[in-house]
């Protein structure tokens, strides 16, 4: 459909108010909403993760993308709930206790939403007990955990020691990244999955998830 | 058997030729290794760790705290989360970073008015105490100085203005970016000229650019952008500039050549930086300077990992000297102090040219 076609074309060029005019536009001609997710922006946003991942775009080209994604999204989303459109699939996501750091875990967030999640940004300095409550209350199918800081890896550890204690760890995958953080760690901590950034944090979450 | 001072392996190594030994440094240390290592005083620290090259720090501050070099002013535990150096900082900076609890969390500079408002003067005399730093060349006059300041120009204009919004005023208002840009360069060229007139012997510039398996802007922007900023800091600082940035800079190096450059130091091989393949590519025309990984070697007990360590370094990039011993990043809390101990004192064991 040409609508959804140039509502994924916007998304790449990140024109955010071209995007929410087509979106709108979009809705008004009776296009269901999940099609205008998935073939409009999510279709956009797979084409910039994976210039993303090849070098073939940067940080500044990212944001914009994901600016226009937000444009749309803040018009369908609060559709969503009332129509019987639904998610890839729920992501917790934030930068554990005592880390104060958000770059690296918000372009996570950007991938996340961009692949068609939803996500519930707990933001910085969460505590263990934060991401089992917020793991709890929305149902997620995955914990996203980031650190800048090496002395704060001995928190993600904890954070899932408290997500096995809540009975968590087999309705829900754990994946940890950030500066610090490789595969070795990734196993030590006890995460079911890393990823070493944003655009393979995806990739890995579907993978995790069985959706590839 | 070492048959250099300090100063004159460091310019050996920084000359491409081959001095006695690899020579040893470190960008910046946690307070808790200054206090361990030196009982708070920084230089003996510097100097029972046998470094080469001594950073004379050029102080910045926020709400009026400075940034901390020992452990003279104390600061509670919750608050340097990042660590030591920026311990105690709470508010806004002088160039408009945000700090909560010692780290750093966002950025004010949006308009014209805030590029005046936070590029601060110069106050070169308050910055780096002169009476002070001669005491230290004294005390220490065989080492090599370096006049160290992490507020290089690309990374704070990034910092200053919050990671996502410059990302987006790239896109959007570059001009604006340049401006910023400008007034940034202008000012670090001023630290940069009066490290010289100081009598330091090089010029440490921390400016952060990359990250984890990246850059933030394409090497294209950056060569368009920051590398003409750079050329205008080594022309007027006049001496050597020896750059520091955390990630994956790899791709930018031909740039930092072209820019005059005379290193370049971090190099960290978990975000990506082969330093056997940077050596080659570049080591002739670019001082090398770290690569034993702080993310995790320096942070285990296991003194044999950090021998393995300081040994692929050597192996990969001592030949021919243009080499400098250090970490990846800093001697940042998590690393234990008897790895550190052990790097520099292996390094030197090691390092020797015959």
């Amino acid at each position: 459909m040409e609508i959804l076609n140039e509502i994924s074309e916007n998304v790449v060029k990140g024109d955010a108010h071209v995007v929410a005019e087509l979106v709108q536009g979009a809705l008004n001609g009776g296009v269901h909403l999940q099609r205008i997710m998935n073939e409009g922006m999510v279709k956009g946003m797979t084409v910039i993760g994976e210039r993303f991942k090849n070098n073939e775009i940067y940080l500044p080209e990212m944001m914009v993308a994901a600016r226009a994604m937000n444009a749309g999204l803040d018009i369908i989303e609060p559709l969503m709930a009332k129509s019987n459109t639904s998610y890839v699939g729920k992501v917790v996501i934030g930068t554990v206790r005592d880390d104060l750091h958000d770059v690296g875990k918000n372009m996570v967030r950007i991938m996340f939403k961009g692949a068609g999640f939803q996500v519930f940004d707990l933001g910085i300095d969460v505590s263990p007990d934060e991401f089992v409550k917020a793991a709890r209350d929305n149902d997620a199918d995955l914990i996203a955990m980031s650190t800048l800081l090496t002395l704060t890896i001995p928190n993600m550890k904890e954070t899932i020691k408290a997500i096995e204690g809540a009975g968590l760890k087999n309705e829900t995958k754990i994946m940890v990244g950030g500066a610090p953080v490789t595969h070795n760690i990734a196993d030590q901590v006890g995460a079911d999955g890393y990823a070493p950034d944003c655009a393979r944090a995806v990739e890995r979450a579907k993978e995790l998830l069985g959706l590839t | 058997m070492e048959g250099m001072t300090s100063k004159e392996r460091v310019f050996k190594a920084m000359n491409h030729e081959v001095p006695d030994r690899v020579p040893l440094f470190t960008f910046s240390m946690d307070p808790k290794f200054i206090k361990e290592l030196g009982g708070g005083d920084a230089y003996k620290s510097f100097e029972v760790l046998g470094l080469d090259i001594f950073p004379i720090r050029s102080q910045t501050w926020c709400e009026g705290k400075p940034l901390l070099f020992s452990l003279r002013a104390e600061v509670p535990p919750e608050m340097r989360l990042s660590g030591g150096v920026f311990g105690g900082w709470e508010g806004i900076d002088e160039f408009g970073r945000v700090w909560k609890r010692g780290s750093y969390v966002g950025g004010v500079v949006k308009t014209e008015e805030d590029i005046e408002k936070y590029v601060p003067p110069l106050r070169l005399e308050e910055r780096t105490n002169p009476a002070e730093t001669k005491r230290i060349f004294e005390r220490y006059d065989d080492k090599a100085f370096g006049l160290m300041s992490h507020a290089g120009p690309f990374g704070l204009t990034m910092e200053s203005m919050g990671f996502e919004n410059f990302f987006l005023t790239f896109m959007d208002n570059r001009p604006f970016i340049e401006k910023l840009l400008k007034a940034r360069t202008d000012w670090f060229a001023g630290i940069a000229k009066y490290a010289g007139e100081l009598g330091v012997h090089m010029v440490l510039m921390g400016d952060d650019v990359a990250f984890k398996g990246r850059t933030y802007i394409s090497p294209q922007d950056f060569n368009d952008l920051a590398i003409p900023c750079y050329k205008q800091i080594v022309e007027e600082a006049g001496i050597p500039v020896i750059w520091h940035s955390d990630g994956y800079i790899t791709p930018l190096l031909e740039g930092a050549i072209h820019a005059g450059l005379t290193g370049v130091q971090a190099l960290e091989p978990a975000a990506g930086v082969d330093l056997g393949a940077v050596k080659k590519e570049y080591g002739d025309r670019l001082v090398l300077v770290g690569n034993v990984d702080c993310g995790w070697v320096l942070c285990q007990d296991d003194l044999q990992i950090v021998r393995r360590e300081v040994g692929r370094c050597m192996s990969q990039a001592k030949e021919g000297g243009g080499y400098l011993l250090s970490d990846s990043n800093s001697l940042h809390a998590g690393c234990r102090t008897e790895a550190i101990v052990e790097m520099f004192r292996y390094a030197k064991e090691i390092g020797g040219y015959d």
